[in-house]
């Protein structure tokens, strides 16, 4: 049997980006340009490596953000996936639960097999939304796969523990969180990437799959790490300046008492 | 007087009694011809099959190309930057020409002057000098002959070697043409009873007379090799359409159809978006050029004796790259073209199949094959082509080249930084240097003369961030008023566009041309010689309405000592040694400027020279996005044996001008001084700023 996955897409600023707290009160960073999350980029890379084994019919990109996640979307489809469905929240604010309530029930209105996300989202770094959403569906899932097995309608995992390996195996309907090293996501090429822009986007309104569900947490502010102070190089030869640092870090940076 | 002068003479086509000889010579002289010109038709079809066609330049740059061409041909200007090799085919060219157009004077007289106008001028003082001259051009023809024949067989230098097949037969029949026609001319002096005036005018075939006995001999001999001179002549004449010698034809009209050279810019992908297939991944993908130089190729070895890959062990010959297209081209064609071959063919697919990835990754773009071909071959423009088909149609790359398309992409630069620290610098130099550096559209701008676009490695990389402080701190201090992008500049795409990603480059590039009109600049001048390549070429043919002046720093520093603007600055003290950026001077034949301030810098002392610089200056290692990948192939690292180079001799400090050279430069030398010995290495701007600096504490002292 053919699986037919959904991928989970999250847009996330890139991992180097500078964050500031902008306008806004929100972490951000103007200037640098969107991209996939990288463990959602796992599972994208997985879902089209199963289509291309002949393991899987079908791969549907589902993401909950904004129009301006368009982009972004696209860059998921030049990787291989079919097609998308963007849930807009548009200037609505929804925290965790509220994102996957939506995810749920959307896809309870459409047809899948497998459900294959990143085990976080590297903005967050809260890797709440797998589990609420098979929760919510009543799927099991498969959490922080480093391996993805699928024969037939079974799937089976590996998952690397301290210090063991573990081998989880359900059956479909099922939802798999990918590790990072579960894969290495492609560098889409150019007719992909041109190809991807004429693949179909549906928009979904937020309040057609999230009626009524409130908010269950407020974020109260967002504030920035202190800056970290400069290098310090001490001078002179190896005993002088062990001497130096000691000094430095007893009397100076009052580190060691 | 006048029966003086009709003695000075010799009697055309003595001793060669046949009817008609005048006019049967000519006829049988011209079938050679005939057969050349049927070779050249044959060629010109090749050609017209390869790719869309041959494509003609404007009307307007065919008499600028007609004069390029005369020079290459008769002065062989590029020939010459070889000296061996360079020398001897001047000198058999001049040889050929010389003797061909004596042939051809004596054809005049019999054929026309002679039977239509009963006119000789195959007499006296002409006679002399005509006589003197194929002389010399014979011996020097034989001389160059046995030299190219003992370079060929005693010397054997490598790139020559694998030619022996092609080349030494046509040395061999010119030289035995030529050894011949000193036997045929000795014959007749010595026929015709040695004429006093053979003496200084045929001076060289008269020592051979003193050997031929006078009478039925010297007639004899005469008779046999005159017939097998021509007859030699004729089959060897007649194979100049089809064998190596159709180079005569070919290199002219590829040198006369080649774009500007070095070519600097690959061509864009015009309309990207609708565009189907990128790049080149089989062999008939490539255009009509990149088809057509590569049939017009000798096979001289030039390009792979200056490429800084093969120099260094890498994989890379563009001879073999050249070669390699124009075989599997041929063998395409003879399959019978696009219906009756296959994409899986092997000698159809070139990438990765008899051209590897890795040949093709070793290349650093520095131009330097290109600048030395003789005939003018785009070898880097082919391989950018195929490294596009890689990226572009495969995703192929190596696997470092990755996080520099993601960084260049996100985060607008290489290295991935914030794009909010290029403005960390300006905070610096305020701090340190006391100098307030603008935003473009911002407060301190309004008068700004010119955009100083800083680029990614001079306003995000530690090992350059004094090159562009330097720069900004002379510019200031001569009075130049200035502005930056800060936050808003963006990699140029230089890297993106020279590792294969089009796509990538175009989209960078677009982003800067808007950003550069819509801030209505007129005036930039660049820190690294790479953001001066994009503005100066790789931007406009992008976008031809581009009208800005871009420079490079050395350039606006250079000016301004020469305007005394810059006055005053004591040297700094260094036993230099000065290295020229590839980009710089090979791409953009910026190569006095550095000079100059170098020159400024160590106080009106020119810095020593290696032996490769100015337009031929050898690579650092970084060009063509090599800076973003990993070197692990071949004997030596490129920075190391560039680095070897600049320090045999002793050099405390390496004068660079590009941000790229002085990393590369940097770790090379630390790789060929070791640790022990201590040299600098830093940007002309950087020597300058030195001694700038040494006058302020001065004053505050």
């Amino acid at each position: 049997m053919s699986l037919k996955i959904v991928c989970l897409l999250k847009q996330t600023l890139p991992t180097e980006a500078k964050i500031s707290i902008l306008d806004t009160g929100k972490p951000g960073d103007a200037r640098s340009k969107p991209i996939i999350n990288p463990y959602d980029e796992f599972g994208i890379e997985e879902a089209v490596k199963l289509k291309e084994a002949g393991k899987a019919s079908e791969v549907t990109l589902l993401s909950v953000g904004t129009d301006k996640w368009l982009e972004t979307i696209r860059r998921g489809l030049a990787m291989g996936a079919d097609q998308a469905v963007l849930i807009d929240v548009g200037s609505e604010e929804i925290d965790q639960s509220q994102v996957a309530e939506a995810l749920a029930n959307q896809l309870q209105k459409m047809e899948y097999d497998l459900v294959l996300c990143g085990k976080l989202a590297v903005d967050t770094g809260l890797g709440e939304v797998p589990g609420r959403v098979a929760a919510r569906l009543g799927i099991p899932l498969l959490h922080v796969a480093a391996k993805v097995d699928v024969e037939g309608n079974k799937v089976t995992v590996e998952r690397v523990a301290d210090g063991n390996i573990v081998h989880v195996e359900a059956e479909c309907p099922v939802i798999v969180s990918a590790d990072k090293s579960l894969n290495k996501p492609r560098f889409a090429s150019l007719p992909n990437i041109m190809k991807a822009k004429k693949k179909p986007i549906d928009t979904v309104a937020l309040a057609d799959v999230l009626s009524g569900a409130a908010q269950t947490r407020r974020t109260v502010k967002y504030e920035l790490p202190p800056e970290r102070g400069p290098v310090r190089m001490l001078e002179g030869e190896n005993d002088a300046a062990a001497r130096k640092l000691v000094d430095v870090l007893v009397n100076e940076e009052k580190i060691v008492h | 007087m006048h029966t003086l002068a009709a003695a000075v003479t010799r009697e055309i086509y003595w001793n060669i009694d046949i009817p008609f000889r005048g006019l049967v010579i000519v006829i049988l002289g011209l079938v050679p011809f005939a057969i050349i010109a049927y070779g050249l038709w044959q060629r010109w079809q090749r050609w017209q099959r390869m790719g869309d066609g041959v494509e003609l330049p404007p009307r307007d740059e065919w008499w600028s190309r007609t004069k390029r061409t005369l020079v290459q041909v008769f002065a062989q200007k590029r020939i010459r930057r070889r000296k061996q090799g360079g020398y001897s085919h001047v000198m058999i060219f001049w040889s050929f020409v010389l003797l061909f157009i004596g042939t051809v004077i004596v054809a005049i007289q019999t054929d026309l002057a002679t039977p239509l106008f009963d006119w000789y001028f195959f007499d006296g003082a002409f006679y002399v000098a005509y006589s003197i001259v194929l002389d010399l051009a014979g011996l020097g023809g034989i001389a160059a002959c046995c030299f190219a024949l003992y370079r060929r067989y005693v010397t054997k230098p490598e790139t020559l070697t694998k030619r022996m097949l092609t080349w030494t037969p046509h040395i061999w029949v010119f030289l035995v043409l030529l050894v011949q026609g000193f036997i045929l001319e000795a014959c007749r002096i010595s026929g015709t009873g040695f004429p006093d005036h053979e003496v200084y005018a045929s001076p060289v075939g008269n020592v051979f007379a003193q050997v031929i006995p006078t009478g039925g001999i010297a007639e004899g001999l005469h008779l046999f090799f005159w017939w097998f001179h021509l007859a030699l002549t004729l089959v060897w004449l007649g194979m100049f359409g089809q064998t190596a010698m159709a180079h005569i034809f070919t290199s002219m009209a590829t040198i006369w159809l080649a774009r500007e050279i070095p070519v600097s810019t690959p061509r864009p992908i015009v309309d990207i978006e609708e565009a189907e297939e990128f790049g080149v991944l089989t062999v008939d993908q490539f255009i009509n050029t990149h088809l057509r130089d590569a049939d017009a190729c000798v096979e001289c070895g030039r390009c792979t004796d200056v490429c800084p890959a093969n120099i260094t062990g890498k994989p890379l010959s563009p001879k073999k790259i050249i070669n390699d297209i124009k075989e599997a081209w041929l063998a395409y064609d003879a399959a019978g073209g696009a219906e009756n071959t296959s994409d899986e063919d092997p000698t159809k697919r070139l990438v990765g199949g008899i051209i590897s990835q890795d040949e093709l990754w070793s290349c650093t773009t520095c131009g330097a094959c290109e600048q030395e071909c003789p005939v003018m071959i785009e070898q880097v423009d082919k391989i950018v082509q195929m490294r596009r088909g890689l990226v572009l149609m495969e995703s192929e790359f190596p696997e470092e080249v990755q996080n520099a398309f993601n960084n260049m992409e996100q985060q607008g630069n290489p290295w991935g930084k914030p794009p909010d620290d290029r403005s960390k610098w300006i905070e610096e130099i305020a701090e340190e240097e006391d100098l307030i550096v603008p935003i473009w559209g911002e407060e301190g701008s309004e008068d700004a003369e010119y955009l100083f676009w800083v680029g990614c490695a001079g306003a995000l990389d530690a090992r350059s961030l004094p090159i562009t402080k330097s720069v900004a701190l002379l510019i200031q201090k001569a009075g130049v008023k200035f502005a930056v992008l800060g936050p808003m500049e963006s990699c140029t795409g230089d890297p993106a566009l020279r590792i294969g990603n089009e796509y990538l480059y175009q989209i960078l590039a677009q982003q800067n041309i808007e950003v550069i009109k819509e801030a209505g600049v007129k005036k930039i001048v660049t820190q690294c010689p790479h953001c001066f390549q994009s503005f100066n070429k790789d931007y406009r043919k992008l976008d031809g309405s581009l009208d800005y002046e871009v420079i490079h720093h050395t350039q606006l520093i250079s000016e301004l000592l020469e305007d005394k603007r810059l006055e005053g600055i004591p040297g700094i003290d260094a036993k230099a040694i000065l290295h020229d950026s590839c980009y710089l001077a090979r791409h953009n034949k910026v190569t006095d400027e550095p000079r100059n301030v170098a020159k400024a810098a160590l106080g009106n002392v020119a810095a020593s020279e290696p032996k490769r610089c100015g337009e031929k200056t050898f690579c650092c290692g970084a060009g063509g996005g090599r800076m973003w990948m990993e070197e692990h192939l071949g004997d030596k690292n490129v920075n190391a044996e560039r680095a070897e180079e600049l320090l045999k001799d002793g050099a405390d400090t390496i004068l660079t001008s590009c941000p790229f050279c002085k990393t590369m430069l940097s770790d090379g030398a630390k790789v060929v001084a070791g640790e022990s010995r201590d040299v600098k290495v830093m940007d002309v701007a950087e020597a300058l700023a030195q001694g700038l600096k040494k006058t302020k504490t001065g004053n505050n002292a």
